[in-house]
Formats: C-alpha cells, sequence, structure tokens
C-alpha cells in the first residue's frame, strides 16, 4: 500500500568507503557482514529495529537505516573486519536523511598512480602507488594472495 | 592535547609498515602513535615498549634494560599482587592487556595507587572490534568496570587500537561510538586518548581534582 511521504517512515543514509584502496565488495556479501555485525553487537531485536539496507559500487556503499539508529549502525559498521573472504576496513564518512543529499557528495575513485614488481623476504609482490605516499603490495600468486601495506619512503618498496 | 593511539605493531610484527601506519592514523584524526617495533624515525610516533612477564623481578629486570626517556613502557597486566607491584614500579606508564587478567586483577587499591603514581590502564579496543559473542561481551563487561572505578578515583586511561594492520585502526570518532558500549562519554575517550601526553611530560606540582 502506498503511503503519503509524510507517512512514509523516516531513514538515514550511511555513506562508506571501504579500505583495501580499490577493493569493491558484492552488495550481497557487504549486506551479510552488516546484518551479522548489527545482530551481533546488538541482537535480533535491535538490528530488525535499524533494518539495514544495502547500495555497494567502486569501493564505497550506502547503507540505510531508520531514523534514530545512524549511531548503532555506525558503531556495527566500526566492528566490520571481513566482507566475503577478504580481509577489509569500512570507514564511515558521512550521514545524510536523503540518498539525493549523500549521492551529491562522491568519494573520488582511488586511482593507482604506478605499478611495478617488488620482493620481500624471497616472495614476489606487485606494488601499487597510490596518492598520499600509500604503496599496496598484492603477494604474486594462485595460492593465498597476501596483501602487504607499506608507505613510497619504505625501503622495502624502494 | 594531542589525540594519541595508545599502541599499534607494525611490521614485521603486522602485515603494514609504521609510515604506512602513521599515514593511515593521521587521516583517521590522531596526532600521535605509540609502535611496538618497527623502524625509521617516523614523525608523530611514540616508542614503545611491552613487557610481558610472569614475576614482578623479571619486570624490574626488564625496566632496568631500558634507557630512560626512551618511549612508553607497558606491562601486561597479571594478578592483583602483581598489578600493584608493577603500579610501584618506576619507569612504568601503562597497564595493559586488563580485560586478559583474573576477575578482580584490578581493584579500588590498585586504581588508588594507579592514581597516586601517575600510571595508566590501557582500554585495548580490539576486542571489540574483532570478538564476537560471550568473549566481547567479557570486555564490554570488564571495561565496563574498569571505567566506574576511572571516575570515581581518578587515574588516567589511554586508548589503544592494537592495531597489526591498517585494516585494523578505527577513527576517532568510531573509537568514541564504541566507547559508549561500555558508557564512556566523548570526552572522556578523548580525555584518554590524549592521557599520554601528560602521563610523559610528568605530573604537575598542582593538580585540578573534580570533586
Amino acid at each position: 500500500m502506498n503511503q503519503l511521504p509524510s507517512q512514509r517512515e523516516r531513514r538515514r543514509y550511511i555513506l562508506v568507503r571501504f579500505e583495501p584502496e580499490g577493493v569493491s565488495p558484492d552488495p550481497r556479501e557487504l549486506y551479510a557482514a552488516v546484518a551479522d555485525a548489527c545482530t551481533s553487537l546488538w541482537g535480533d531485536a535491535a538490528a530488525s529495529e535499524i533494518s539495514p539496507s544495502v547500495m555497494a559500487w567502486e569501493g564505497q556503499a550506502i547503507i540505510r537505516c531508520r531514523r534514530g539508529t545512524e549511531d548503532r549502525l555506525a558503531t556495527a559498521v566500526a566492528t566490520i573486519t571481513r566482507v566475503g573472504d577478504r580481509r577489509v576496513a569500512a570507514r564511515t564518512v558521512t550521514t545524510s536523511g536523503t540518498l539525493h543529499g549523500i549521492r551529491s557528495r562522491p568519494l573520488p575513485r582511488p586511482e593507482a598512480l604506478w605499478e611495478r614488481e617488488v620482493g620481500i623476504g624471497g616472495r614476489a609482490f606487485l606494488a601499487r602507488g597510490y596518492a598520499g605516499q600509500k604503496v599496496d603490495l598484492i603477494e604474486n600468486g594462485i595460492k593465498g594472495q597476501e596483501m602487504l601495506f607499506f608507505a613510497d619512503e619504505d625501503g622495502e618498496v624502494r | 592535547m594531542p589525540l594519541i593511539d595508545g599502541c599499534i605493531h607494525p611490521w614485521p610484527a603486522g602485515d603494514s609498515s609504521l609510515r604506512r601506519m602513521a599515514i593511515e592514523a593521521r587521516e583517521l584524526g590522531f596526532d600521535q602513535v605509540v609502535a611496538v617495533g618497527g623502524g625509521g624515525d617516523v614523525p608523530g610516533v611514540l616508542r614503545g615498549t611491552v613487557i610481558s612477564a610472569s614475576s614482578v623481578k623479571e619486570v624490574v629486570a626488564a625496566v632496568q634494560g631500558i634507557p630512560r626517556g626512551s618511549g612508553v613502557v607497558m606491562v601486561n597486566a597479571g594478578e592483583i599482587a602483581f598489578n600493584r607491584a608493577v603500579i610501584g614500579l618506576r619507569g612504568v606508564r601503562v597497564l595493559r592487556g586488563i580485560h586478559k587478567a583474573p576477575k578482580g586483577a584490578f581493584n579500588h587499591v590498585a586504581a588508588r595507587e594507579a592514581e597516586v603514581r601517575g600510571v595508566a590502564v590501557e582500554l585495548d579496543f580490539s576486542p571489540l572490534v574483532e570478538g564476537r559473542g560471550l568473549s566481547r561481551q567479557r570486555v564490554i563487561s570488564r571495561y565496563r568496570d574498569i571505567l566506574q572505578l576511572a571516575r570515581r578515583y581518578a587515574f588516567p586511561c589511554t586508548i589503544a587500537s592494537n592495531a597489526r594492520s591498517i585494516l585494523a585502526q578505527r577513527s576517532v570518532r568510531d573509537l568514541v561510538l564504541l566507547a559508549r558500549l561500555f558508557g564512556m562519554e566523548e570526552e572522556e575517550v578523548t580525555g584518554a586518548l590524549s592521557s599520554l601526553d601528560s602521563i610523559l611530560a610528568g605530573r604537575s606540582p598542582v593538580q585540578v581534582v573534580r570533586g
């Protein structure tokens, strides 16, 4: 049943970005991670009150919740350490009352400035340099691609 | 007052270099971090040493081996008698890992001594972020008890991410939200984040105590 706009439930939208740079979580896996974090931290009743839903794309996501529960959702988001099999950090950027408001604040997509092969401890890594002197290293190989996080000035990546 | 992450563990203990973790900490709202291990001279980084010992004698020997003024000396907590003795040692700045210590390992007597000696109790936020279920509930309950003692006896607390990766570091705002889980107010969080600065600077002869 359609409701008048004034009778609809009020929502809040939280913009979240993900690290490592360039990671794009699958929306379904992200929803599972958010729902699990909310349930684990606040319990089933409070999680249903928060009622999170997720829209995700290229390293960012908008998570919707009921108005008044945004702090509880942001706390739960801070406890997310994995999405699917990937280790990630979810950083809350801003909160808005409208989808339009939050979409007007797009985050720049992090582009790798350079790439090269480096060796650390006898292992080969693909090094990707990002703005802010950040260098992400992805282990070459099929099995267990470990990631390391260094900076431009670190001797290991020079 | 600078906001300080009380303890991080960079490469090779973790997967992120000290420089990278310092960059990340700045972006997350911190002014300084205390690093245990990691190489190089990095701006905004204080050096820390963790002493893990089963007897007070071992702690005394370890503290004597550390040059004075070489950073923050932290000791892993144990039984109540051990903790009280450690708090009384010269050079020890932080009692850490209180959530892993047995129940009753930090009581009102230890709290009073910590206040007198200016030794801080570290609140490790990594079990709040990474823990689930009963283990996290226990940590929240323990921190609530510590907070009650801190409010009553005014000993300093520090807050540490104990991150071994940039992915485990959290922003100041996230820490404020997580601290609400055990009833810590925003002012108390910022006070705890900046407490190391005054602990390292030494105690002022004049102290203002809120009644």
